[in-house]
């Protein structure tokens, strides 16, 4: 699949797949293991976190020319801090019980290092669509993360998805699904699965590289070299 | 030419101990207690035993074939790691749970760390953490069976004599220390334990050092913090419950996750008493042997890097300006 | 280029906080009346959680403790029985629609549970019978003291009575007796303490209490 790169589709790709900030990049790990105890609680989180990536990009983008390159860091913690606390106040009077859900975890987004390197790496030296569909893309890749996340500790934890009841009535929930180990175990065993598939994709790649290579080789007439390579 | 001289690189000598010989004879030296454990709970203990066995070193043979590595279910390993964790248990537990946790202890702890030798923790232990973690409830019910019921004593109210020593009431000593009372399968006979632990010291497959010193300290920890001022009785009591007897001689002792160094050993005996100490006393919960082991393989590491002996021959460099010669 | 001189950058930074500053205000001017009516409906959700199910939408009017030094003499109460742990938050009176006093609902806050403070609602009818409990912060052992939050143990506080409830490790009948849930003694006594707490403030309000 080749997108123009900067283009909006191209950075929703690179923020869900290729980049994706919790199966690839590893970055924000906290929330991620904190907050995914059930699979609503991931996609609250998931979701606050992407509108403050949006607003913050967007804004930062648009004052990048102004903002002087040495007071990057307080320029971006202010504009992060600024928008985390719109969103807090406005899950606090509209959305109640996903800010009790969340908890502390909301203050914390303005440390997710997600956000600032978003702005470091993105928004402070692109213009603003691509930043704003970055913003998009990042946040909509840390929303899978922690749904796949969530769903796996919550089915395990809990019996249920979504609160609803998926195990049947006799499974017992095991409650380290719950706890921080769980999250720890969950997210390692997650990550392996996704890099023995990138793994045996790769080896198939590069398989199929080389057998092209021969034949394209062979086709010259130089048989001794296809050999080699 | 007669008399070849024979060339081979070392070692040269060997001795004929094997690592499943040393595993069988830790299985002889858990049997009275384990034997004891069937006799005091019945044939559903009996059944937990052996279900964690086999599904212990089922998961050996499975994963190991799965991953293609060489089998190593015939070096005993993992039939300790089963029993061990099977003597961890409350005698009523419903079977899937030791199931799950020989899968867990082998599988997680074992085999994706390298294997026999590269775990960094005990894999029993590990996993009665992490069922007490999963399974808070079923893992504290010292409930017992109609037929264990006739040969316990319990005359005390909390769930186990080592509960309520907590709590301040008085414990029978003398069926703490033969063992008739409520408390996991493995863990209510000292009289076994000791049995069992002696014959390994004498056997030469563990060392006096980590029993002695971790009970030693532990003791001393008592004694000054456990608010019974130097009263020999409850010290007593403190000793023959709960799990710390079967943790000092066979789970502290467990070569894989105990420091080589000597020094360290001390150490570690010292580390170990103090935080069980803590973890009882100033802790929730009664018991504390299970966590004080796993943090303190935990800093085994550490220990031996601190406490690595000077080599044949090497001389510490005297610093400038110290004593003279 | 960005010319890095003093002047130019203490304008970047004024502007800067000027633009985020307005953005916060308005957003705060906007969320101030709506975030102090979830407060309150949060308040009286966890009020209304004790009340039985015919009493359900009573109106409840927060008592002046300050007023009389009743607080003083509520602490006072709580010290006599010797709970050193336990406090009265807040104190409610659930009225009916016609104004009558139907129960008294007492905010407790608790200091010795096993994972720290535990802070819950108790209600008590104008016989002294608990009309139910529920809990605002709790958070102790998953599956072992969580559980006083969840039924069927949350309901073992309901219908009784008597001036000082005791845990006991069985079923019973008996008013003054409550059964704890078992492998969670120290959380099952801090809550019974706590309520226990909302007794003897119960019985400083109704006897000597407060001026009608």
């Amino acid at each position: 699949m080749s997108l123009t790169p900067n283009s909006p589709g191209e950075r929703i790709y690179n923020g869900i797949v290729k980049e994706n900030p919790t199966f690839v990049t590893m970055i924000g790990m906290c929330p991620t293991l904190a907050v995914t105890t059930s699979v609503i609680n991931g996609i609250g989180m998931g979701l606050t976190t992407m509108v403050v990536l949006v607003l913050s990009n967007v804004l930062i983008s648009l004052l990048r020319k102004i903002i002087p390159d040495s007071l990057r860091m307080p320029c971006y913690i202010g504009v992060i801090a600024s928008f985390v606390t719109v969103v807090e106040l406005l899950l606090e009077a509209y959305l109640p019980s996903l800010n009790d859900a969340l908890g502390l975890y909301i203050p914390l987004i303005v440390v997710n290092c997600i956000i600032m390197g978003r702005a470091e790496a993105f928004a402070g030296k692109n213009p603003v669509i691509p930043s704003l569909f970055d913003g998009l893309g990042m946040g909509l890749g840390f929303t899978v993360g922690l749904v796949c996340l969530g769903a796996v500790r919550e089915l395990f934890g809990s019996g249920t998805i979504l609160g609803f009841q998926i195990m049947p009535k006799a499974y017992e929930p095991i409650n380290i699904f719950i706890l921080a180990p769980g999250a720890f175990f969950v997210l390692a065993i997650l990550i392996a699965i996704i890099q023995k598939v990138n793994n045996t994709k790769a080896e198939k790649a590069a398989i199929e590289a080389q057998k092209q290579r021969r034949q394209i080789l062979q086709a010259a007439g130089l048989v001794a070299a296809a050999e080699k390579a | 030419m007669a008399g070849k001289l024979q060339v081979s690189s070392s070692p040269h000598i060997r001795s004929k101990v094997t690592t499943s010989k040393i595993m069988m004879a830790v299985v002889v030296a858990l049997l009275p207690a384990a034997v004891y454990g069937v006799w005091l709970n019945g044939g559903h203990a009996a059944a937990v035993l052996i279900l964690s066995v086999l599904s212990a070193v089922l998961t050996e043979l499975i994963y190991e074939k799965i991953v293609g590595r060489p089998v190593t279910i015939s070096d005993g390993s993992a039939v300790v790691t089963g029993l061990l964790l099977g003597m961890n248990m409350p005698p009523q537990i419903p079977f899937w749970i030791p199931i799950i946790g020989s899968v867990f202890a082998i599988l997680v702890v074992k085999q994706f760390f390298g294997g026999l030798g590269q775990n960094f923790m005990n894999p029993a232990l590990g996993a009665r953490c992490f069922l007490m973690l999963s399974f808070a409830g079923h893992m504290t019910n010292f409930d017992v069976s109609g037929y264990a019921a006739k040969h316990i004593v319990d005359t005390v109210s909390g769930a186990t004599p080592l509960a309520a020593v907590k709590a301040g009431e008085t414990a029978d000593l003398a069926s703490m220390f033969f063992g008739n009372i409520k408390g996991t399968i493995g863990e209510t006979s000292a009289l076994m334990i000791l049995i069992g632990g002696i014959f390994l010291i004498a056997a030469g497959i563990i060392s006096w050092r980590i029993p002695v010193i971790y009970l030693a300290t532990f003791s001393v920890f008592a004694l000054i913090f456990g608010g019974h001022g130097f009263d020999l009785y409850y010290l007593a009591c403190e000793l023959c419950g709960g799990g710390i007897m079967l943790g000092a001689f066979f789970m502290a002792t467990d070569y894989v996750t105990r420091p080589i160094t000597v020094k360290g050993q001390y150490i570690y005996g010292v580390l170990l008493g103090v935080m069980t100490g803590i973890f009882r006393i100033f802790g929730g919960s009664a018991e504390g042997t299970s966590y004080a082991i796993i943090f303190s393989n935990l800093l085994v590491p550490l220990i031996e890097r601190s406490t690595i002996p000077a080599g044949f021959g090497i001389v510490k460099e005297k610093k400038k300006g110290g004593e003279a010669a | 280029m960005k010319k890095d001189g003093i002047a130019k950058n203490t304008m970047v930074l004024v502007i800067m906080t000027l633009i985020l500053g307005v953005i916060l205000g308005s957003v705060h001017y906007v969320t101030e009346k709506p975030i102090a009516a979830q407060e309150k409906k949060q308040h009286d959700e966890a009020l209304i959680a004790v009340m039985p199910d015919d009493q359900k939408d009573a109106e409840f009017e927060t008592v002046d403790l300050a007023k009389d030094g009743t607080d003083q003499k509520i602490k006072d109460a709580i010290a006599a029985e010797g709970l050193t742990a336990e406090s009265i938050d807040e104190m409610n009176i659930a009225k009916d629609s016609s104004g009558k006093e139907e129960a008294y609902v007492f905010t407790v806050t608790t200091t010795e549970g096993y994972g720290g403070t535990i802070q819950f609602v108790l209600g008590v009818d104008t016989e002294g019978a608990i009309t139910g409990i529920s809990f605002l912060s709790i958070s102790e052992t998953a599956g072992l003291g969580m559980r006083w939050a969840q039924e069927p143990y949350i309901s073992r506080f309901d219908g009784k009575k008597g001036d000082k409830l005791t845990l006991v490790k069985t079923t019973t009948d008996k008013e003054d007796e409550v059964e704890a849930i078992s492998g969670s003694t120290v959380t099952s006594n801090a809550i019974t303490n706590g309520v226990n707490a909302a007794l003897a403030a119960y019985k400083v309000y109704t006897e000597g209490g407060a001026a009608k």
